[in-house]
């Protein structure tokens, strides 16, 4: 926190220091005025002599008052206006703005190094704003996004806040898994690139919680960003090289605007759940199971741990445990302050904000808190000459949990076991016959990210046609956390001390990367032809360091955060790793008469991570566009206001293989024998393999009708990713799981996107407009030299998709003998592996969002469904054999085979049938574990009311309620059909009020 | 601004510089980690060399063989221990293809023996020690290969003898029958033979010497039916004065005990109070037990006098439940307890099993008795028949070994006595003389087809 605000009162300094340059005077007139809008007068426009930092703001009437030099010209800005100059020659002016309907020839899209307008981009690029991403009450920016873009697929692991998220920006290029870091995107901030680090696993101690995998946007306060650009496509990826098979996300942060300096308070507080539990078996459904099992078995007689059979436990009690373990509210609140304002040389712009979220546990520690603070100062000289962007993003996060997710206990727990505490308030253990859920809670997860993302651009024009530019950037991403285990976790009647079973874990991952990149950018037009160049290298280095210690035996709980002074220290891992990058890259693009387009993209690459024969290697694109609107033929067409026809073709590439990987080495061992420390053989090693390449194909059509009131935008890609870098899978018998190789396979992404955004109605007091996009991806394994002989075989198929799971053919219960019966396929009665012949596609057919903008006069309404068909696992996948103590079920369980129901969904009852006991990995990997789990989802709504106090100076306050995953339309067998680890929790329910105040 | 100009200027000549030098290897030049050292500098090196022998235990200690330190496996897999665990399929003789205790065993094991190999061929290379040096070195982890190997195939029979670092080679290598593998391990053990001393590396006797490769030596002999061999190996470590029968019962696992051959230093030295791992799996302190506990078989093996049962078993009752528990080791604090790997009683029972099947009975018999009388237990006559007294051996075996090592699992087995399990383990079948090959190594290797009988 301390250091948050040092951070900041350095910036504001700096902030005053830039402002007090000088203003120089020549002939002053009084210019008088008002500027309109389309519905009358507008408040609060800031007018701005241009050149100077003098300005006013318009009145509650709209009118203004300035002494300006004449001559010179005055620069009206409004937000959500376009802005307009104009030249002060008389004492009188009216000033009509029109609003920014965000037509095609106003936005910029940000594609990293270099702008474009949205009318002449030859590339695929997926763009959100601020206006969007702040209708979602939401944590991470890539929730925001969900069901936003076409082809971009985002899912959530866990429901509780300061988790992971897995992104697939069309498709998966890689056999890798997601949990290798293998299909990530390229995150960009303000031009930094900052690393998800899955490779190394950027959390040591979270792996019952986030499964290790923490995104590194948590450190980013979505309120905080401007925009939001995905780069998909050859055009737009390949300047990116070796990091762009993946697609880039690039992250713009929100600058400083000219004028009156603007104070903006935000402040919410949300209330979310878990929205929908699964329907578990009852007491009276469950000990019907139990007393069918003991019949099934024959067995009267009930050994002693049996404890609901023989009376330790009240059989007929009954729990909801859902509704007891994560049935609780999480609360969530955050306050932001921001200050901007500048002239039209110097803006700045500094948001602070501080955000906490609980979690639905029954008890917990705080969740996670994040105080974040943005500063952004971008200057460009009086002559125009300079331009110079600094940009620094701090934020530390703190998530503090227990060290386990209670969604699995809460669905295993029987309904009738025992109270969680006893009757004087201690925790039941149940004369040590009960595992009590809650004792994990005494098993702590805390952690305390540190992320900092530091940015400078120096641009500087040489000549009207040439700049050069250095965009030069540091970030730093440390994450510390603590799993603390107190002896108190355990039953007391176990006579636990702390001395011996309080268990201090600790561990530290620093990461540190700064990027330079200089750069020329050259433009020239003449006449019909306009060209722009640009050439520039990068170097990035990338050092990263893992730490972990456990501590044993505290003589006390009170000293179990300080690990020196535990009994016995182990130190579980020493670890650093270094990763440098240097590229060369270039653009040369090249429009005649505006209208046919060439843009030229190539990078060379140098990586750390391959060996000396191969750390180079070559990516480049070519992207063209026809704006047919333009031509002669399309001008009558009063129906087409716009039509453009693009394409592009190139190659990217993919390093993300993990550091050393081609190094023959010994590593350190911590583990001691006679105290000696060992050093064992780290990796069968390679040092051949060489770059993965992704060869991308794009085709899109992208119209305009009706004067724009109707935009749409039909991409079709093919994305080719051969080379392949993998671990090769080996059997253990070579003494390692894996070795890294390039493998000739080749797998193919293709799809169609299409987008449609619609002006319904756009009236004085009226506005409606639509968003839709659907894409439809199709994966598949177009090669795969020599698959019959390697160790893939029962992995994957050529010409189906790569997300493939081969399975046992279930056939149902045999109503005879109540056993699961699956198909025997090589007749040997022995059903094994090499049964295991039916390959199911966990398929993704199609995935979109249906957005809808609705105002009248000062409320706003919007709304999005998210809608996904696919298939993924189910709950059999988890389903043991019904009839144990240990584990309920779901009520679908109820229908399983008895001798007056042979035919049914689920085996018998029993506590000690070894056939069925027998059964258990077979059922949970046959077909029959994956199932449709396709949803519809009401993702967000917000609605909000927005008022001027122009006499009290408020420019805005903006009253708002929003919700967050509100409704959800599925037939998924399971708790949610949004998941990539069963058993954690589910994205929540969130409601969400707030306001914003601008003044 | 003439700063900012002068950034720029460098800028700009760091834009000229790296496209001049982009092709230049040195911008992406990195060093190796700090926890990282390449091989053949380990190999060059006296203390890097120790420290991958080292590793070389740590690993067996960490994944002792036969069951790789999972609590009591195969004691849990026969009659010895009754298991309060969830869905304990070696309690319940179920285990399947994909058990993830069987593929952890495999996977523990094969890597461990590719450390020996890489070790073996790192050293066979390396220059900075003389051939006697070498020679000893070489000699431990022949020895250790040897172990692992002679454990692996009496669990799953027909394996793969992996001899070198060859991935290419190794990935496709079939299995070699289970009399081959016992010759290979017998060729191992006898490389190290040769150059190990008697005399120990350190004096808590945990690095093997001499003995403990005579003993694995006869043991795998016993399995080779060369019981002449196995009686012979044996004797020598009878008769090696390092060595004598701790007559009270409570030093056998004390740290100094004399009748110790082989023990594991553990994880930290420097622990005082620490106990072992034996001691943390085994004891418990409130009923009923939530783990493990000895099974009645067991305990109604023992006869009321046998100081064993005394000593080396603990009974718990609170009326109405009783549980006994393995007290071998943790009885006290402050006297330090190492895990035992081998011990010389082992020698006399080789010794005794080996002269039973060369039809000498009654001084089989003799053997046996002088482990008998120092356990409070009368003499057995020598007239008994050769079924009887291997019957009586194996139910001495039970009360010596139990919980040690495999014991109970691997000596019915070898005396062909598995099928006595039926009685007491309501799943047992013939399969299970077998544990299944992983079922994942089977996909990935066509060559380690078929999958043992019966899975």
């Amino acid at each position: 926190m301390k250091n948050k605000y040092n951070t900041g009162c350095i910036g504001l300094l700096w902030l005053f220091f830039c402002l007090s340059a000088s203003l120089y005077a020549q002939e002053i007139i009084s210019v008088q005025g008002r500027v309109d809008g389309e519905e009358g007068p507008l408040v609060g426009v800031t007018v701005l002599i241009k050149g100077t930092q003098s300005a006013t703001v318009t009145d509650s009437n709209g009118a203004f008052k300035i002494k300006a030099p004449k001559g010179a010209s005055l620069l009206f800005e409004f937000m959500g206006y376009t802005s307009q100059e104009k030249e002060v020659n008389s004492n009188v002016m009216i000033v009509k703005l029109n609003q920014n309907t965000e037509s095609l020839n106003e936005i910029t899209i940000n594609t990293g190094y270099y702008t474009v307008k949205e009318r002449e981009r030859t590339g695929s690029i997926a763009k959100i704003s601020a206006k969007d991403i702040e209708l979602s009450p939401v944590v991470n920016p890539l929730q925001a996004i969900q069901g936003r873009l076409a082809g971009v697929h985002i899912t959530q692991n866990t429901g509780l806040a300061g988790g992971g998220f897995d992104i697939e920006i069309r498709g998966r290029n890689s056999f890798r898994s997601s949990g290798t870091g293998a299909n990530i995107p390229l995150y960009i901030i303000d031009g930094v690139p900052v690393s998800e680090n899955l490779v190394t696993n950027n959390s040591l101690l979270s792996d019952n919680l986030f499964q290790n995998k923490i995104s590194v946007l948590n450190g980013i306060n979505p309120k905080d960003i401007e925009s939001i650009e995905i780069l998909k496509d050859a055009d737009a990826t390949a300047i990116y090289g070796s990091r762009g098979a993946n697609g880039v996300v690039l992250i713009t942060t929100k600058k400083g605007q000219a004028g009156k300096t603007r104070f903006t308070i935000n402040s919410s507080t949300s209330f979310s759940k878990v929205g929908k539990f699964m329907e578990m078996m009852n007491t009276e459904q469950f000990n019907q199971m139990r007393d069918e099992a003991f019949e099934n078995d024959g067995i009267t007689y009930y050994p002693f741990y049996e404890y609901d059979m023989v009376g330790t436990w009240d059989r007929n009690r009954y729990t909801d445990w859902q509704r007891e373990l994560i049935g609780g509210t999480a609360i969530s609140k955050d306050i932001g302050l921001g200050v901007s304002g500048g002239n039209d040389f110097t803006r700045f712009n500094v948001n602070l904000a501080h955000g906490e979220n609980g979690t639905v546990f029954p008890q917990s520690g705080k969740g996670f808190v994040r105080n974040s603070a943005l500063i952004n100062l971008n200057h460009r000289s009086q002559d125009d000459k300079w331009n110079i962007n600094v940009m620094a993003n701090y934020s530390v996060s703190t998530n503090d949990l227990p060290s386990a997710d209670l969604t699995t206990p809460a669905l295993k727990l029987p309904p009738n076991a025992p109270a969680l505490y006893q009757a004087d308030g201690k925790l039941n253990w149940q004369n040590n016959t009960f595992l009590n859920p809650l004792a994990g809670l005494g098993k702590t997860y805390d952690s305390e990210t540190r992320m900092l993302v530091l940015n400078t651009q120096i641009g500087y024009k040489i000549t009207p046609s040439t700049s050069v530019k250095i965009n030069a950037g540091v970030t730093t991403n440390s994450i510390e956390d603590r799993v603390l285990e107190p002896h108190t976790i355990w039953p007391s009647s176990l006579n636990r001390t702390s001395d011996l079973w309080s268990v201090s874990q600790k561990g530290t991952n620093n990461s540190d990367s700064f990027i330079i990149e200089p750069q020329i950018h050259w433009e020239k037009k003449f006449r019909d032809h306009s060209v722009k160049a640009l050439i520039g290298g990068t170097f990035q280095s990338n050092s990263n360091d893992l730490f972990r210690i456990t501590g044993i035996g505290f003589s006390s709980n009170a000293f179990i955060t300080n690990i020196g002074l535990a009994k016995t220290k182990i130190i579980n891992q020493i670890k650093g790793n270094e990763y440098k990058y240097a590229a060369f890259f270039a653009r040369l693009n090249y429009a005649y008469k505006d209208k046919y387009i060439v843009n030229l993209t190539g990078r060379r690459d140098g990586s750390s991570r391959f060996g000396d024969n191969n750390k180079f290697g070559n990516f480049g694109a070519v992207g063209a566009a026809w704006i047919f609107s333009e031509e002669f033929f399309a001008k009558n067409w009063s129906w087409l206001s716009f039509g453009k026809l693009r394409g592009s073709y190139g190659t990217t590439g993919s390093d993300n293989v993990g550091d050393y990987m081609y190094l023959d080495t010994y590593t350190a061992n911590t583990a001691l024998y006679d105290g000696l420390s060992g050093l064992y053989p780290s990796r069968l090693f390679n040092p051949n393999y060489s770059w993965e390449k992704t060869t991308k194909l794009e085709v899109a059509l992208e119209l305009g009708l009706f004067n724009d009131k109707i935009n749409v935008s039909l991409a079709w890609y093919q994305n080719r990713s051969s080379n392949q870098l993998l671990a090769i899978k080996l059997p253990e018998i070579t003494g390692f799981p894996s070795i890294s190789d390039n493998f000739g396979a080749t797998i193919q992404n293709r799809g169609l996107e299409l987008t449609l955004n619609t002006i319904n109605i756009r009236k004085k007091d009226w506005n409606w407009s639509t968003n839709f996009n659907i894409s439809l991806p199709e994966n598949k394994l177009i090669a795969f030299p020599g698959l019959e002989s390697s160790t893939y075989k029962n992995s994957y198929v050529v010409g189906k998709s790569i997300n493939l799971v081969s399975t046992y053919n279930y056939e149902g219960v045999d109503p005879a003998t109540g056993l699961y019966k699956f198909t025997d396929y090589d007749n040997n009665n022995i059903i094994n592996t090499s049964d295991k012949r039916v390959f199911v596609e966990r398929e993704m057919k199609f995935h979109g969002g249906l957005q809808n903008t609705i105002s009248y006069k000062k409320f706003s309404l919007d709304f999005l469904f998210q809608f996904v068909k696919q298939t993924n696992f189910n709950f059999d996948n988890i389903v043991t054999v019904p009839g144990l103590l240990s584990t309920n079920y779901p009520v679908e369980i109820t229908n399983r085979w008895t001798a007056t129901n042979p035919n049914a969904q689920y085996t018998a009852a029993t506590t000690s049938n070894s056939d069925a006991f027998n059964q258990v990995v077979t059922f949970q990997e046959s077909n029959r574990a994956i199932s449709d789990a396709s949803f519809v989802r009401l993702k967000n709504v917000s609605l909000g009311y927005q008022m001027t106090f122009p006499k009290l100076g408020i420019e805005l306050l903006n009253l708002y309620v929003q919700g967050q995953n509100l409704w959800t339309l599925t037939n998924y067998y399971g708790i949610d059909p949004e998941f990539t680890v069963m058993g954690n929790l589910p994205p929540l329910r969130t409601i969400a009020f707030g306001m914003q105040l601008t003044f | 601004m003439n700063n900012l100009y002068n950034l720029l200027k460098k800028g700009i000549g760091l834009l000229v510089l790296s496209l001049c030098l982009i092709a230049c290897e040195e911008l992406v030049e990195i060093e190796l980690p700090d926890n990282q050292l390449n091989t053949p500098a380990v190999f060059s090196d006296k203390h890097t060399i120790n420290a991958a022998l080292s590793n070389l235990y740590s690993n067996f200690r960490d994944a002792p063989l036969p069951m790789g330190g999972n609590s009591g496996g195969l004691s849990r897999y026969t009659d010895e221990l009754e298991s309060f665990f969830t869905d304990d399929y070696f309690y319940t003789n179920s285990i399947t293809t994909s058990d993830p205790t069987i593929s952890q065993l495999w996977g523990s094991s094969y890597s461990n023996i590719y450390h020996i190999n890489a070790f073996i061929e790192g050293l066979q290379a390396s220059n900075v020690l003389d051939e006697n040096e070498k020679k000893v070195l070489l000699g431990e982890v022949h020895f250790l290969r040897g172990l692992y190997y002679h454990y692996l195939t009496q669990l799953f029979g027909d394996i793969p003898y992996i001899t070198t670092t060859d991935y290419k080679l190794n990935s496709r290598m079939g299995k070699t029958p289970y009399l081959e593998v016992l010759d290979l391990v017998e060729k191992d053990l006898k490389t190290a033979l040769e150059s190990i001393d008697n005399i120990y590396r350190h004096q808590d006797r945990i690095y093997p010497n001499k003995a403990v490769v005579e003993l694995v030596l006869a043991k795998n002999y016993l399995l080779q039916k060369r019981f002449d061999l196995a009686e012979q190996y044996a004797q020598n470590i009878m008769d090696n004065p390092l060595y004598a029968l701790e007559t009270d019962l409570n030093k056998v696992f004390k740290r100094s005990a004399h009748s110790t051959l082989w023990q594991r230093s553990p994880y930290d030295i420097n622990l005082t109070e620490s106990n072992t791992v034996e001691a943390a799996d085994y004891i418990f302190t409130t009923l009923p037990p939530t783990r493990i506990a000895l099974s009645n078989s067991l305990m109604h093996a023992f006869e009321l006098n046998d100081l064993r049962l005394q000593l080396w078993t603990k009974t718990l009752t609170d009326g109405e439940l009783t549980y006994s528990h393995a007290y071998k080791y943790g009885k006290s604090f402050g006297e330090i307890e190492y895990s035992i790997v081998f011990r010389l009683e082992e020698a006399y029972f080789i010794k005794a099993e080996a002269l039973t099947y060369q039809e000498k009975v009654a001084d089989a018999v003799n053997v046996l008795n002088e482990i008998r009388t120092k356990r409070g237990l009368i003499s057995l006559p020598t007239a008994l028949s050769k079924t009887d007294f291997i019957t009586e051996l194996l139910t001495e075996y039970q009360r010596e070994f139990f919980t040690e090592g495999g014991h109970r699992f691997l000596d019915l087995k070898r005396n062909n006595r598995l099928q006595n399990l039926e009685t007491v383990k309501p799943n047992w079948e013939a399969k299970h003389d077998l544990l299944p090959i992983p079922e994942s190594e089977l996909l990935l290797n066509e060559n380690l087809k078929p999958q043992n009988y019966g899975y």
